[in-house]
């Protein structure tokens, strides 16, 4: 949080010199300042990043492999070989991850994967930089995309409205962190928990605790990036919708955390997809591809494998139970027992990442069903 | 004219390019230095100079100081080949020329000729290594404009008001060399027809105009530069319109507030089929107009860009002969009707048979206008200047009907005259070029009906008998005299043209005949390469020998986004693919095609 405040008040401060210089320029001086300050207290990232960036850039440039496919692997595995490398280490308690390489990298991945496609031009290197030096996503995402980025960029233009909706999305992270998440949930509602005898009601209001908390969190946070980025002009993609308020699991991964699964999406089902004809293999793959990259664990590997099965049990149930489908997704009252159910499942599954060890997870399902 | 550039803040921007904003200040310095320049050279009220200079802030400045001190400016377009500028010079007799050098070295003019040649400062190399390793100008010779405007002492003082009959400018019309007409457009014309544009417009000093088109146009230059100066407001330039740019202008205009949009017909039609979740473009509270100039606006195209866009299209109806307009559909209230180019303004019409008799409403005439924008003449040529006037009035040679409401709607061409992207094509011209060689017996250019276009230069040509000609040996060759839009899109060589009894070519028997010529069958050999190869030649018309799948768009002449389009809509057909957006935007070499296309057959 205190990081985050740094780069807060950076973006506030050096919104008046964004505003006051030409368009042309603007990019450049955002890329400046987050170059800088990341010099300052990330040099190790910096590096990492601009490095990877550049040899990718090299390997567009030059045009020296000629195989789409090699070309694609090789600018999809520069970025990936460190992050899986840190991400090993650190779940080994050897390193610590560089400042927001779980997401520059994997916007990097994402560059290089639409250059292949053809659906967007091999970028040039400073325009490259200038996608990934964006302050506002640098430390907890989302994971923004390149196109949307430079129209955001193309389209820039001084709007007071839009300048005070930025400082009102940022005020409603704030609230979101600091008074819904770590004070409601995280503070008084474990409180409350703590004083229960029950066990298993005990553990249920820790697991609702821990749920709420981890959204008002990573909400708030989506809240100050995208507040950030509207005060220096940038519009950058929602992160959640809503997501409480699906009636299904399969509709819940469309709102949760959208810049990471809608990423999922593209650069791993819809490959696999197209790769095996096995729409389930893809989403599993997806799904799994999702949980570690939050963290290489068994723990993870279990809770990705379980949101894949919790979609495939919504698909299948559509299939074979329409009606049931059909009242939980279309009735007003339906639609609650929808939504109370994704709650749960969601917050269930949750216990999953939030147990050290499998021992741990199945007294905490003991726990909670005995 | 220019009273609103003398009174100007100095520091409001003038002329926005894509880095760089000129300002007033700029313009207004540029202004006496550039009046001090033609007094070092004796230049004086009424005296002319050829303009070919392709850099807009330096075209631009150099035009309104020619028009503010008096001085006929005859325009030619950079690009033109050196016969026509031979003869354009010869025929206006300048008292000085100044032009790109590398244009200069391409008309090849005696050097008897008073020249300055424009070069801007050089740079070696592109990007940052380009521009650390930048070159001061060494070599200045004595007839550099930039050393001559530097060594000029500025005027103290702006220059009075020319006299309203003074030649302001003077544009050659496509035509053969010897018949090409030269607009004169006075003084008073044109003042009197900015006057009419910002009225009808709705023009303030707050507006800011965007227009691509070219400067060696009216409508680049006089509703561009002299339109912004005139009212004191800003023109945007940022880039040269170009296929791969059409998102980047609609966010320009968005991005930057623009009022008023310029266009051709054929932008918007290359403009509609990116318009995927750009459609709120137009869709901020600046926004005034979008207007359409230059050529015929087809009802089909506009009711999809306006029901796309959610925004009204601007017809406006108007000749070099008329400065930029005449008749407006928008957006002067009580003008818009669509489909039609609306009302006249400021301007008298008539629309009249061939006995020059008014004729009934709903009835189509030759349409004839009568105001105080209309040239004074065809240059020294009074016998074309003549035929183009009767009874005070301009005939243009367009048919159109008046409804009981006043509004007129243009219903087809009297002269025979093609435009194509709205670029005016003389047909004359073209098939004078192709008759030069001599194993050809006959030959006529004329317009086939176009969607993207309005209509597509194409000949019809006859050979001697024994002659294995080719029809791309033939656009070599004019591709060697003439302007690159003026190069045939076809040559269809067939065993004899339709003719009258007087022997005249039956143009629309010629159409029909060529339209039911079906377009060459291209073997599909299951080769991809080799019949991309084959598509690319016909569409940027280059000899296929010549073309191999390391092209881009860089090294092949023809490749430019007018031809990329017909490019990628001829391989759309022969291989029955459909390309996106993106595909479209980034199929930049043969190669690109060649793979795409065998991923989309699997």
């Amino acid at each position: 949080m205190r990081l985050q405040a740094l780069f807060l008040a950076v973006i506030l401060f050096t919104s008046p010199l964004i505003w006051r210089v030409p368009n042309y320029w603007k990019a450049n001086i955002m890329a400046a300042i987050t170059f800088i300050l990341l010099a300052w207290i990330a040099p190790t990232s910096v590096l990492l990043m601009l490095s990877v960036a550049f040899l990718q850039w090299l390997v567009w440039k030059y045009d020296f492999i000629k195989s789409g496919r090699i070309k694609v692997i090789v600018t999809v595995f520069l970025p990936l070989l460190p992050l899986l490398v840190y991400k090993w280490k650190f779940a080994t308690g050897q390193w610590l991850i560089p400042l927001g390489l779980s997401y520059y990298a994997f916007r990097q991945i994402h560059v290089a994967f639409e250059c292949y496609k053809a659906e967007m031009q091999k970028p040039a290197l400073l325009s490259y930089f200038q996608y990934l030096l964006f302050l506002p996503v640098i430390l907890i995402g989302p994971i923004h995309r390149m196109p949307d980025f430079q129209r955001s960029l193309r389209r820039m233009k001084w709007n007071a409205s839009q300048y005070s909706d930025g400082l009102e999305r940022i005020l409603y992270g704030l609230v979101k962190i600091d008074f819904l998440g770590n004070f409601l949930f995280s503070t008084q509602l474990t409180q409350v928990a703590r004083g229960v005898s029950s066990h298993a009601l005990r553990l249920y209001l820790e697991v609702i605790a821990f749920t709420g908390n981890t959204y008002f969190q990573f909400a708030g946070f989506s809240d100050l990036a995208i507040g950030a980025g509207l005060v220096w002009g940038i519009r950058v993609m929602e992160n959640f919708n809503a997501p409480f308020m699906a009636t299904n699991m399969q509709d819940f991964w469309r709102r949760w955390h959208i810049s990471l699964s809608s990423w999922c999406r593209d650069y791993v089902f819809q490959p696999l997809a197209a790769l095996s004809r096995n729409r389930w293999i893809a989403l599993i793959s997806a799904m799994l591809v999702l949980a570690l990259w939050h963290e290489i664990s068994l723990r993870y590997i279990v809770w990705g494998t379980v949101q894949a099965v919790l979609i495939l049990l919504t698909v299948y149930s559509r299939k074979k139970t329409p009606a049931v489908s059909g009242f939980i997704n279309g009735h007003p009252v339906g639609r609650w027992i929808g939504r109370i159910w994704v709650f749960h499942l969601f917050a269930f599954s949750c216990i999953f990442i939030g147990s050290e060890n499998i021992a741990s997870l199945g007294t905490n399902f003991k726990h909670i069903f005995h | 004219m220019l009273e609103n550039v003398y009174s100007q803040n100095p520091d409001k921007t003038f002329l926005q390019t894509r880095q760089k904003a000129f300002t007033y200040g700029w313009l207004q310095q540029k202004i006496k230095q550039i009046s001090g320049l033609f007094e070092s050279l004796s230049i004086k009220s009424g005296d002319k100079i050829v303009l070919a200079v392709a850099d807009e802030p330096e075209m631009s400045a150099l035009f309104i100081s020619a028009l503010a001190n008096g001085i006929t400016v005859v325009i030619a377009d950079p690009e033109s080949k050196a016969p026509r500028a031979k003869s354009t010079i010869s025929r206006t007799n300048p008292k000085y020329i100044i032009a790109d050098k590398e244009t200069l070295e391409h008309w090849q003019l005696p050097s008897s000729l008073p020249v300055l040649t424009f070069q801007k400062e050089s740079v070696s190399g592109t990007g940052l290594l380009g521009k650390f390793l930048k070159k001061n100008k060494t070599e200045s010779s004595s007839n550099d404009y930039l050393t001559a405007l530097e060594k000029a002492t500025p005027v103290s003082k702006f220059p009075a008001t020319p006299a309203p009959d003074l030649i302001a400018y003077i544009i050659f019309t496509s035509g053969t060399t010897a018949d090409s007409k030269g607009v004169s457009i006075t003084q008073g014309n044109l003042a009197a027809h900015l006057a009419t544009l910002k009225k009808v417009y709705g023009m303030n000093e707050n507006s800011r105009l965007m227009n691509l088109l070219f400067l060696c146009h009216a409508d680049g230059c006089i509703q561009g530069p002299v339109l912004a100066a005139y009212t004191g407001c800003t023109w945007h330039k940022p880039f040269k319109f170009a296929i791969e740019k059409i998102q980047e202008f609609l966010d320009y205009g968005y991005a930057n507030n623009i009022s008023h949009v310029f266009v051709v017909p054929a932008m918007l039609n290359m403009v509609l089929p990116f318009a995927e979740n750009y459609e709120d473009s137009f869709q901020y509270p600046e926004f005034k107009a979008l207007i359409s100039v230059s050529a015929h606006l087809e009802p089909s195209l506009w009711d999809k860009f306006e029901t796309v866009f959610k925004v009204p299209v601007s017809n406006v109806f108007g000749l070099t002969e008329t400065v930029a307009g005449s008749l407006f559909c928008g957006p002067l209230t009580g003008t818009y009707r669509k489909y039609s180019v609306g009302k006249p303004v400021d301007c008298e019409i008539r629309i009249v048979n061939d006995q020059f008799e008014e004729i009934a409403t709903g009835q189509t005439g030759e349409l004839c206008l009568r105001g105080d924008h209309i040239m004074k003449n065809y240059w020294a040529d009074p016998v074309l200047t003549d035929e183009a006037f009767a009874h005070g009035w301009f005939l243009s040679g367009d048919l159109a009907s008046q409804d009981a409401d006043g509004f007129v709607t243009i219903r087809g061409r009297k002269k025979n005259l093609i435009i194509s992207g709205g670029i005016n094509i003389q047909p004359e011209e073209v098939t004078e070029c192709i008759l030069r060689n001599p194993d050809i017996s006959e030959a006529c250019a004329v317009g086939m009906p176009d969607e993207v276009f309005g209509e597509r230069l194409v000949a019809a040509v006859v050979l001697k008998p024994g002659s294995n000609l080719t029809g791309t040996e033939i656009i070599e060759e004019c591709r060697q005299s003439l302007e690159e839009k003026k190069v045939p899109n076809r040559i269809f060589i067939v065993d004899s043209l339709p003719k009258g009894v007087s022997g005249k070519v039956q143009l629309n028997a010629l159409r029909d005949q060529l339209l039911n010529l079906q377009p060459r069958n291209l073997v599909n050999t299951g080769d991809f390469e080799d019949d991309v190869l084959s598509i690319a030649s016909e569409s940027f018309q280059v000899p296929v020998t010549r073309l191999s799948i390391h092209d881009t768009s860089q090294t092949v002449a023809g490749w430019d986004s007018l031809a990329h389009l017909s490019f990628i809509t001829s391989l759309e057909d022969h291989f029955k693919v459909r390309f996106n957006t993106a595909e479209v935007i980034t199929m930049n070499s043969i190669r690109k095609a060649t793979e795409l296309i065998k991923v989309k057959h699997g």
